[in-house]
């Protein structure tokens, strides 16, 4: 009876022993195996994170090569060459067609651009409206 | 000998095997082990730097945070180097590559195929490109073969040669550019920025492995320079200097324009100049900007400066009576004043309106040495003015001791002492400014990468050399001398009253001994308007031929054979002071004269 038992005993701790091993190089495999899928898409990652990176930096160095080439093409001297191409001409305002306005938007009394105007209208008395002469 | 010696025996041969192993081990760990990983990191290590981009200049913006016009920029490029015996003959023909590489990078086809035509060559530069287009082609190795790409960086200078001399140049060194003159040197420290760098390790390519990378620090780029340049301003005042001096056929000129109540630098121009990006081709005369860094007698310009001196320390009055016999006094002579108006008697305002010297020279002895030695250095002369520029002068003022009976006359009326141009804008600023001396500046604030400022430049107050009463009184003296009456009536500035001095300096050339005859500096000072003052605005001729007339009365290209700063320079002072009162929309002080028409 002692003997059976012994056996008994000495065959479930083989086979737990077994099955032990068998678990733990499963776990293995397992382990081995989210690693390397881990390491792939890691891999994957680096590389698209270079792949961005090198874009950003073509990115930002386009971007100031156009400023710069936006900065050249709208110098007062280019653009002046341009309004010349079209005919056109641009001048400062004459001291007359100047209205200064205070901070409530009204016009600065005793302008010479507001004296005209006041005296024009004094004499005239012509009030348009919607472009029209009434 | 028994058993146990013998066991002994090995046990003390096991003992010293074991020492001498722990011994090698601890010498390959401890003392070698530090070499050998530096051999492999040597030999696997990665590290790129990556060069920080500089600053960007930028003029005055319409408002405080409104950014201007770009005066300077650096863009990073493309280097394209021909490789002639590269060039892979199976894909494509030479003609082929030669036509594609001239289209992309729009250079002559003559050119490319000369240097594509040299067999043994393996580099032969074909020029740069920031064209992201012509990149595209050049690394199609279907379109191109033999040409080898480098990137780097260069400064770019989109306004051409406007503000050359106060922007200054950087050195061509694609790896470490340096800011060699003005403003690109004054504050190279700030526009540089920082590297950065990538340390890993790298494959047997010598290509960077990423996994392994050590550490990355982006590269930061330099701070951006806002200056006090108005560059509408800056463009009419090179554009009407330039004017006078083909005009006037000078050998040089130069213009300031300052903010009267700030001291900030409005322009600055400067003639023979130069192309900021081509600078290795410049005279290196022509690279000097002039307005800071010339030392020259003023002439009679310095009479305002006598005036405010005299009137300080109340001596004398506008009003007060002189008398005008150069040899009154006997011991010593005075230069007469020839070509201006004359009277036996003369009051000190009509000496400044006619520029005589005779009263100024008199005002001068009358003043004494000391106190005027005193108020020239009040004015900042004989000092730096502290501008951020580099290359500025000190002038020459000579200590009062040093000073002989000849000097006390002369130095009043603008000889025997030496200013720079910007010295003696600064002065008649604290003349406009109510007697407050301001210390010039060109840069007002910097700005970092994310657009913070990070430095933001107040006026600074350097002294009060006369009160502002004096200050007052001098500046009715000067409005003057652009009238009628006055040494430059061509000053006058329509609808706005103008406060100024001409001077017309006789100037010293290498081998003359003296004043060399015919020889002469015309310049013009003047404050606009006079009796609130926005600018003060100082021109100059350096040895003008001859003068055609400014004047539209008489016929276009009559020559007036004169080269007075009433004459030479006045004339263009008006034009700038017009432009730039218009430009700021400084209201007419004088409104009855724009209604005259």
């Amino acid at each position: 009876m002692k003997r059976k038992i012994k056996r008994v005993k000495k065959e479930s701790r083989q086979t737990t022993g077994t099955v032990g091993v068998a678990s733990l190089i499963v776990t293995a495999l397992i382990m081995t195996m989210l690693y390397f899928s881990v390491d792939a898409s890691c891999s994957a990652v680096t590389k698209k994170i270079g792949v961005c990176e090198k874009r950003l930096s073509a990115l930002n160095a386009e971007l100031v090569r156009e400023n710069a080439r936006w900065d050249e093409m709208k110098t007062p001297e280019r653009l002046a060459v341009q309004l010349r191409r079209f005919g056109l001409e641009m001048s400062r305002p004459r001291e007359d067609q100047l209205v200064r306005m205070d901070a409530a938007g009204r016009p600065v009394p005793g302008q010479l651009a507001v004296a005209r105007m006041t005296r024009g209208k004094n004499r005239t008395e012509v009030v348009v409206r919607n472009g029209r002469k009434r | 000998m028994g058993a146990r010696g013998e066991i002994a025996r090995y046990a003390v041969v096991c003992a010293a095997l074991a020492g001498l192993a722990a011994a090698i081990a601890y010498r390959l760990t401890a003392v070698h082990l530090g070499y050998a990983t530096l051999e492999v990191s040597n030999h696997t290590g990665f590290s790129r730097p990556l060069q920080a981009l500089r600053g960007t200049i930028y003029s005055r913006g319409a408002s405080d945070r409104a950014r201007g016009y770009v005066y300077a920029a650096s863009v990073p490029v493309w280097e394209y180097h021909a490789d002639p015996a590269s060039v892979t003959l199976r894909r494509h023909s030479r003609e082929t590559v030669v036509s594609n590489v001239a289209s992309a990078l729009e250079l002559p086809l003559a050119d490319v195929r000369k240097a594509f035509g040299n067999w043994k060559s393996r580099y032969v530069p074909l020029g740069t490109s920031s064209s992201d287009d012509a990149y595209r082609v050049m690394t199609n190795p279907r379109l191109v073969s033999g040409v080898s790409i480098e990137e780097k960086q260069v400064r770019r200078y989109p306004q051409g040669r406007h503000l050359a001399h106060v922007l200054g140049f950087v050195t061509k060194d694609p790896t470490n550019a340096l800011g060699a003159a003005g403003v690109e040197m004054r504050y190279e420290g700030d526009l540089k920025g920082m590297p950065g760098i990538i340390r890993g390790e790298k494959d047997a390519l010598g290509r960077e492995i990423r996994e392994k990378r050590i550490v990355r620090k982006d590269p930061v780029t330099g701070c951006s320079v806002h200056l006090t340049i108005d560059h509408n301003i800056q463009c009419d005042v090179e554009r009407e200097l330039y004017a006078g001096y083909t005009n006037c056929r000078a050998r040089a000129a130069w213009a300031i324009v300052l903010e009267a109540k700030t001291g900030a630098v409005l322009a600055m121009a400067s003639l023979p100049d130069f192309d900021p990006e081509d600078f290795n081709r410049a005279d290196p005369l022509a690279r000097k900007n002039r307005a800071v860094g010339e030392n020259l007698e003023p002439g009679s310009v310095m009479k305002t400066i006598t005036a405010c001196a005299a009137l300080n320390e109340k001596i004398v009055g506008p009003d007060t009576m002189m008398n005008t016999d150069r040899f009154e006094d006997g011991y010593y002579k005075l230069p007469g004043d020839a070509g201006h108006k004359w009277e036996p008697f003369m009051s000190v305002c009509d000496g400044l309106v006619h520029s005589s010297n005779i009263v100024y020279g008199k005002l001068g002895v009358k003043l004494g040495p000391a106190k005027l030695w005193k108020y020239f250095k009040a004015f900042g002369f004989g000092r730096k003015t502290g501008i951020d520029l580099p290359g500025e002068e000190i002038g020459i003022l000579p200590e009062p001791k040093k000073w002989d009976k000849a000097s006390q006359s002369r130095a009043p009326i603008g000889q025997f002492v030496a200013v720079t141009p910007i010295q003696m804008a600064v002065a008649y600023a604290a003349i406009a400014n109510g007697g407050c001396l301001m210390k010039p500046y060109v840069v007002e604030r910097m700005e970092d990468a994310r657009g913070e400022v990070v430095y933001r430049r107040e006026p600074q107050e350097v002294g009060r050399p006369i009160t502002a009463e004096t200050a007052r009184k001098v500046r009715e003296m000067m409005q003057g001398v652009a009238t009628r009456q006055g040494t430059a009536r061509r000053a006058a500035v329509k609808g706005f009253t103008v406060a100024g001095k001409t001077g017309t300096a006789q100037i010293s050339l290498p081998g003359w001994k003296g004043y060399t005859d015919g020889e002469y500096n015309a310049t013009f000072i003047g404050i606009a308007p006079a009796i609130d003052p926005e600018v003060v605005i100082l021109v100059t001729y350096h040895r003008p031929r001859y003068c055609r007339s400014f004047d539209r009365s008489k016929a276009e290209g009559v020559p007036i054979f004169n080269h007075q700063g009433g004459v030479c320079a006045a004339p263009v002072f008006s034009r700038i002071a017009a432009s730039v009162l218009s430009y700021l929309e400084v209201e007419p002080d004088k409104p009855e004269e724009l209604e005259e028409k």
